[in-house]
């Protein structure tokens, strides 16, 4: 993303089709000299606009590439200036030619994302869809993709431009109450009371459907963790389906830990195994102990995995989803709340372990928020903010103060949509001020 | 032998002409106040009061930086509130209604005895110039009067016209001749001008009321102040104290205007100009808000010893008759007699985006524009823009640092940023809701933010600093007794005041200062621009961008950010062209 300043505005070259192994691979050329780079490719008159014409491209050595042409003047185009596509055969080698006849036309190469960013800045793509689109080329699961192909469209710009609308309607009121005393009735607190705490109500919303939205789009990390020898491995094993830790029956086989690519239904998930937590190890096996721990904090579930032949050790506090596991069933039955599982020629349990972890994946899934993290920290600071001025609308703080606040999450909601907000009151506020009250005695 | 004295000339003697001579004297220069009419200097010709909302504010930043405004209307005050008495104390403000009468002696007393300041009556016709440099104005009766720098405040004057219904009398005010040569001179100048529209109601005859059937609305009690208690120069006694009253139009009156209204040379499209939407005549308020069967009318007195009636609330511009007719169905008005009809006034405005932020001119060498003339209406915008130039004008000829105030330290930083940055299409008005660091601008620290300026641009005295600095230190040693829950001990109440101002907002001020600094940007990147930069060579930037950058010339990064719909792209183009120019200085 992070292109040097100075070619700010440059005219961007880049490969805008996805694997380079298809017939044809299309090369976007965007900025103010995209004219001129056509020109410099021997594209003598422009192409009608939106349409595909085929042309004779001009490369190095006096070789010809025949293309196809579309010319998509800005601002009506993807990032909102001029922009050329050229559909020419694909293969590294004529892509690169034709990128480098591109090059020497005076285009810079465009890095990742870079068009996208383009776009944003020329205020023809909001940053939240623009983030959409980022996560529709990089969506790895099929929910991933849902959850992007939704940003994109805007779904979440429109919901935070909604509460928007209702936080400077309110301001327009608070303000006008401020800057025309005279003009305008006294505050309508109560009312106020109750516009605010439902726009925190539905921040909140969106923030406690933030975990189902991730979890439906991340892979997610489930850790195996227990104590020495409870099979721990072994049911990594029977979970993947086929031998990939090391088994033995020893404590403290796995000083490591291992992880493999793992799946519950459409969901895509890591499975981690871990040395046995325990207090007394050999310094190899502590270190191989100090990363489970680690690998246990960043966990979405803990399978948490105790052997029936062994009494019960105090299970550590985990912040993740807990899925309590007993092995060896066959031996014997200690802790009646945990699944049981048997391992070994007539295994058993292994189909409860998996509904477990389809639960996990699917609970709060109907209040799944697409937003993404840096959404997601916006709408957390707008949420405070909310609460203060709910807090202060409560004691009849002082106006000044509430318009403060909710300038705050103003400005913390546009963030969200990439609209910054200059000065205290745009001229949007004043503007409504004044077609909604009658002003001037 | 010492140099002879720079000359600063004052075009005008209205509130942005006292401010702009008064405080050009001060710092040291000679000046000149030319003006039509040594009887008309320190008019009210609109309502006669000073302050509001906001615009107190403005008054009392006046009063910090040494200014005239605040005393004069202390000393000629008949009624005074405190607005917005039941918020916070950022947003409450001081306003005084004058004597009319008494104000403009007052202020004609002040300017004609000021040492250093000498008066002509006359009307400018031009500005002379010698390759882009002022030298001086020439008079409409030929003679030239020689000056290094000239302070341009000619208010509603230029290209002044009057109209009330069909007839429009060239004027600046009721009975005052327009300055029609100095517009053409100044459009011949380059400078781009605009036509803005205000209006003032009819004036009525107090005898001729029924106040029985009014609201009485007195005075506080005390009447609040712009100078303090305190100040080395004693605030001036208190004129005898009178009532305003308040009535309301009604449904019969709204009927009368609309029937009317194609009369009205703001629907019969007599009047060019854009006037401002918070000050809106009664036809348009009857327009735009026909849903509301009544609107308020204050009566406020003139004067103690007149009997001439400003009624709030009716400004118009329809025909004389008929302002008798829809001024008779208000209640207490009923056998009102008019002295004099209301009337709407359009004049030529300077864009002032040909300024810089002490007003210079960006193109002409020593010429300064300030007050009404610059787009804004109201007598504490153009005061405090009167103060600002003149000082500017004599430091600039003395080879001093000018004097600047930040958006972060005053209302007058915010008004001056605002003009020269986005200019206007309607008449400019302060709001509190403008200053992005409201609560940090209160009136009751004005002296507090402002008199280190004040003190080295040589407005105030070494001695009304440290009286400042003395004040402060009792304000922050209540304010710390505040915070420990001790008693604050026996204080005067508005010492204790303000000492309760800057307690009740101690929590917020690092917020609001992260906050604007996330909306701005780090200020670290503020880089500045070149005043002769080639905007349409600039490569990168849309023709729009270009237009709008060339439009203003802003000085900095930071205030090009500031300029109404620039994109992010053009504003990092812009910041790019910056620092490469940046390094070059470094490398020399």
């Amino acid at each position: 993303m992070n292109q040097p300043l100075e070619a700010a505005r440059s005219t961007l070259v880049g490969v805008a089709t996805g694997t380079p192994d298809g017939g044809v691979a299309i090369v976007r050329v965007s900025g103010p000299k995209a004219a001129e780079v056509l020109a410099a490719l021997g594209v003598g008159t422009l192409p009608p606009p939106r349409r595909l014409v085929r042309k004779a491209l001009a490369l190095e050595g006096g070789h010809k590439e025949d293309g196809l042409v579309a010319w998509m003047p800005g601002p009506r185009s993807f990032t909102g200036e001029d922009v050329a596509e050229l559909h020419v055969h694909a293969g590294e080698r004529n892509v690169r030619a034709v990128l480098e006849a591109c090059l020497r036309a005076g285009a810079t190469a465009a890095g990742r994302g870079d068009f996208s960013r383009r776009a944003f800045e020329l205020g023809a793509l909001s940053l939240d869809r623009a983030e959409g689109i980022a996560a529709v080329i990089g969506a790895q699961t099929d929910e991933a993709l849902a959850q992007a192909r939704r940003l994109a469209a805007g779904e979440l710009g429109r919901a935070v431009e909604s509460i928007r609308d209702a936080v400077v309607g309110l301001r327009t009121e608070v303000e006008a109450n401020l800057d025309f005393p005279e003009d305008v009735d006294d505050g309508h607190v109560a009312r106020w009371r109750e516009e605010v705490s439902d726009m925190h109500a539905r921040v909140q919303r969106w923030l406690s459907g933030f975990e189902a939205g991730r979890r439906g789009r991340e892979r997610a990390r489930f850790v195996l963790a227990g104590p020495p020898n409870a099979g721990k491995s072994s049911l990594f094993n029977a979970l993947l389906g086929r031998r990939r830790a090391l088994v033995a029956d020893m404590p403290g086989t796995t000083r490591d830990y291992v992880e493999a690519e793992y799946s519950v239904g459409p969901h895509g998930a890591w499975l981690i195994d871990t040395a046995g937590l325990r207090g007394d190890a050999g310094a190899v096996e502590a270190a191989g102990i100090e990363m489970s721990r680690e690998q246990v904090e960043h966990a979405d579930v803990v399978l948490w995995v105790e052997a029936s032949d062994t009494p019960a050790v105090e299970r550590p506090e985990f912040s993740a989803t807990v899925v309590e596991i007993e092995t060896k069933r066959d031996l014997g039955r200690r802790r009646a709340s945990a699944i049981g599982v048997t391992l070994g020629e007539s295994s058993s349990g292994i189909e409860q372990v998996e509904a477990a972890l389809g639960r996990w994946f699917s609970q709060g899934r109907d209040q799944a928020w697409i937003g993404l993290a840096r959404h997601r920290d916006r709408a957390a600071e707008a949420l405070e903010a909310l609460g203060r001025a709910e807090a202060l609308l409560q004691d009849d703080g002082a106006l000044e103060l509430i318009a403060f606040e909710l300038g705050v999450v103003d400005a913390r909601l546009a963030a969200i949509t990439g609209r910054t907000q200059l000065g205290p009151v745009g001229d949007d506020v004043l503007d409504r001020i004044f077609s909604s009250f009658c002003i001037g005695k | 032998m010492t140099a002879p004295r720079k000359t600063v000339l004052v075009v005008g003697g209205g509130h942005a002409g006292l401010e702009a001579a008064f405080a050009a004297a001060r710092v040291g220069a000679h000046v000149r106040v030319v003006t039509g009419s040594v009887r008309t200097v320190g008019q009210t010709p609109c309502n006669p009061s000073v302050g509001g909302v906001a615009k107190g504010h403005l008054v009392c930043e006046i009063d910090a930086l040494g200014g005239f405004m605040g005393r004069a209307a202390d000393a000629t005050a008949i009624h005074g509130r405190v607005l917005n008495r039941s918020k916070g104390p950022a947003v409450q403000s001081t306003r005084l209604q004058v004597d009319k009468a008494k104000y403009g002696a007052y202020a004609r007393d002040a300017l004609t005895t000021h040492p250093g300041i000498e008066v002509i009556e006359g009307l400018v016709a031009s500005v002379v110039l010698e390759a882009e440099q002022v030298t001086g104005v020439q008079l409409a009766d030929g003679s030239h009067v020689p000056a290094d720098a000239v302070v341009v405040t000619t208010g509603t004057f230029l290209g002044g016209l009057l109209h009330t219904g069909a007839t429009k009398t060239p004027g600046g005010r009721a009975g005052e001749a327009p300055a029609n040569g100095l517009s053409d001179n100044l459009r011949a100048m380059g400078f781009r001008l605009s036509r803005l529209k205000t209006g003032t109601p009819a004036r009525l005859d107090a005898r001729s009321i029924d106040y029985a059937v009014t609201e009485p609305q007195p005075s506080e009690d005390p009447v609040p102040r712009f100078t303090l208690p305190d100040d080395i120069e004693p605030p001036p006694p208190l004129l005898e104290q009178v009532h305003c009253h308040l009535t309301w139009t009604n449904a019969t009156t709204n009927e009368i205007i609309a029937e009317h209204l194609h009369e009205s040379p703001m629907y019969s499209g007599q009047i060019e100009g854009r006037g401002p939407r918070y000050c809106p005549s009664i036809e348009d308020k009857v327009v735009r808000f026909a849903d509301r069967d009544r609107h308020q009318v204050f009566l406020e007195p003139e004067g103690l010893d007149t009997h001439s009636v400003y009624p709030n609330g009716i400004s118009t511009s329809l025909p004389a008759a008929v302002q008798a007719k829809f001024i008779a169905t208000i209640p207490g008005l009923e056998n009102a007699e008019i002295i004099r009809p209301g009337y709407a006034v359009e004049y030529d405005a300077v864009d002032a985006r040909a300024l810089d932020h002490r007003f210079a001119s960006k193109t002409h060498r020593g010429l300064y524009f300030a007050g009404q003339v610059n787009g804004t209406s109201g007598y504490e915008e153009a005061g405090i823009q009167g103060l600002l130039a003149g000082a500017n004008a004599a430091l600039e000829l003395l080879g001093r640092e000018p004097l600047v105030v930040g958006r972060d330290e005053g209302y007058a930083g915010v008004l001056v940023d605002d003009l020269v940055t986005q200019g206007c299409d309607e008449p400019y008005r302060m709001f509190t809701s403008r200053a992005e660091y409201r609560i940090m601008l209160r009136e009751d620290n004005a002296d507090a933010r402002l008199s280190a300026l004040a003190l080295q641009a040589g407005l105030i005295s070494q001695a009304r600093f440290d009286r400042v600095a003395a004040r402060r230190a009792s304000i922050d040693a209540l304010c710390e007794a505040m915070a420990k829950k001790r008693p604050p001990g026996d204080a005067p109440a508005w010492l204790l005041g303000r000492a309760t101002a800057q307690h009740v907002y101690a929590g917020y001020l690092d917020r609001m200062r992260d906050e604007v600094a996330r909306l701005r940007g780090d200020a670290a990147s503020d880089l500045p621009l070149a005043a002769d930069l080639d905007y349409a060579a600039l490569e990168g930037l849309s023709n729009e961008a270009k237009q709008r950058l060339a439009d203003v010339r802003p000085t900095s990064t930071g205030q090009a950010s500031r300029i109404p719909g620039m994109t992010p792209a053009a504003l990092m183009c812009l910041w790019a062209h910056a620092r490469r120019m940046q390094k070059q200085a470094a490398r020399g």
